[in-house]
């Protein structure tokens, strides 16, 4: 059984709907989701965990004491120290291994006599990836994690997912904005837009299924409708095409494999001219 | 229900932010029973004791621990069986600690003690139906709007019935209130705990239908 099954979720909130959208994330594998802010990545990750009621459709998810939770921010009570986290949390879990959230810590280089509020960004994601990571869990839930971390940080913080990683029944549900940590990390990659989900497959098929292609202004007419995320300028277009409808094109075109971070941007974008 | 034990530990956990409050209410209450005595000292016990009761829903609120209570194993229900539990708990040690301190101040300033017990046990029962008014609107409109709220409510009721009854046929009142004893003190803590299990019943239908 997978450990996240999502069917036909749909939620309407006042001026922005996600869905309908079927996700099925499968186990031993990273799963990245991936879209602009406001994509409805963190709404599909709070139905994911029964914290948004949607308005239709089923979640299957393996129960919440084999899930590790990281939010875009703590949730913890901010005069909290590391120490206390793990003290006030560790209870919930049967399978809580307290010299692993230890080494955790120290891993992090968090003070265990830290308080949250005194905490920075990266120590908190980083506390909150230690407790995910000190009770059993085998899916990893990750909102965001990386956002605003130094590279240092976000290094490190993809470095623990990998480690996380190496256990085949375990698996990651990524969500970000930013590409490269999925190029990375991720098997799969989810791509939402405005709440509607663009294309959900493998990271290796996603970029097989896409061409960049750079074209002169003379063969536009004829591919136009083809093109996505037209962009038109002085010398030409530049768009994302089907990787079959670029069979056909003419020897003017240049044609690239295109990174994840282009496929999104142009899956994403209406035409535009410059 | 397996999982109210830990989110009773985490619940007392999350109360650890209010412990500077917890602090000048124990040393307020000692000065003002010491200072004033028993009847000067209840008023002051009744308003920290709801405060107390209330801080836990401002501290999820601020903290946003809905966020944390949704990521963990934990039923929405048992959240707010222990929120409720937790409210009525330090409610009543709030008042309890505040009696002990108006005891040993009516033994040293040479003062009858006689019917401080009762007056606690009242003040208890007065809390836990104020408690099960305040804390459903506290889950549907959040801390801050559902306090505002509840004083509003409060303040129209209060001039509803001052006004509707005058001062003669209030203080009438009162005084067959006063003059029951027991009973009405028994009365008010029955009162107060049907009202918390009716009102965590709401809370609990207000909570489980809301997004986090």
């Amino acid at each position: 059984m997978n450990p996240l099954e999502l069917r036909g979720i749909t939620k309407t909130y006042d001026g922005f709907t996600l869905g309908p959208i079927d996700l099925v994330v499968p186990r031993g594998y990273v799963m990245g989701l991936v879209g602009a802010n406001g994509a409805g990545k963190t709404t599909l990750i709070k139905t994911s965990l029964g914290m948004v009621l949607p308005d239709a459709g089923t979640v299957a998810v393996v129960g919440h004491d084999r899930i590790g939770v990281v939010h875009d921010q703590p949730a913890y009570v901010a005069d909290w120290t590391a120490v206390l986290v793990g003290r006030a949390l560790a209870p919930f879990y049967p399978a809580w291994d307290q010299s692993r959230f230890d080494g955790l810590l120290a891993w992090a280089g968090i003070d265990p006599g830290k308080k949250v509020k005194e905490l920075s960004r990266g120590m908190g994601m980083k506390l909150q990836l230690a407790v995910a990571l000190s009770h059993g869990a085998e899916l990893l839930i990750l909102d965001e994690p990386t956002s605003g971390l130094d590279p240092l940080a976000r290094s490190q913080l993809l470095d623990m997912v990998a480690e996380f990683m190496t256990e085949e029944s375990h698996t990651v549900l990524f969500s970000t904005h930013i590409t490269t940590d999925l190029e990375k990390v991720a098997d799969y990659v989810t791509v939402i837009h405005e709440g509607r989900l663009l294309a959900s497959t493998t990271r290796d098929e996603l970029t097989e299924e896409w061409r960049m292609v750079h074209g002169a202004a003379s063969e536009l007419d004829a591919v136009r409708p083809l093109v996505r995320g037209l962009r038109q300028h002085a010398r030409g277009w530049e768009g994302l095409m089907a990787t079959p409808d670029t069979v056909a094109l003419g020897r003017g075109t240049v044609i690239e494999q295109p990174t994840l971070e282009e496929i999104v941007v142009h899956l994403a974008k209406e035409p535009s001219h410059v | 229900m397996s999982d109210l034990a830990p989110m009773l530990r985490l619940d007392l956990h999350s109360l650890v932010a209010q412990r500077r409050m917890f602090l000048i209410f124990v040393v307020m209450s000692a000065a003002f029973a010491f200072a004033g005595g028993v009847t000067f000292s209840m008023p002051l016990l009744a308003a920290v004791g709801m405060m107390i009761g209330l801080s836990l829903f401002g501290t999820a609120e601020t903290n946003k621990l809905t966020m944390l209570y949704g990521s963990l194993p934990v039923r929405r229900r048992t959240v707010m069986v222990s929120h409720y539990l937790v409210a009525a708990g330090m409610t009543t040690l709030a008042i309890v600690i505040g009696m002990l301190f108006a005891g040993v101040a009516s033994v040293v300033r040479g003062e009858s003690a006689e019917g401080l017990l009762m007056s606690g046990v009242a003040v208890v029962g007065a809390l836990f139906v104020v408690l099960s008014f305040m804390i459903p609107l506290q889950v549907r409109f959040g801390a801050m709007t559902g306090s505002f709220v509840a004083l509003a409510v409060t303040m129209v009721i209060s001039g509803i019935v001052g006004f509707g009854l005058g001062q003669e046929a209030l203080a009438g009142l009162l005084a067959s209130l006063n003059a029951a004893g027991p009973w009405l003190v028994a009365g008010l803590v029955a009162v107060g705990l049907v009202g918390l299990a009716v009102s965590v019943l709401v809370s609990i239908r207000i909570y489980e239908r809301q997004d986090h």
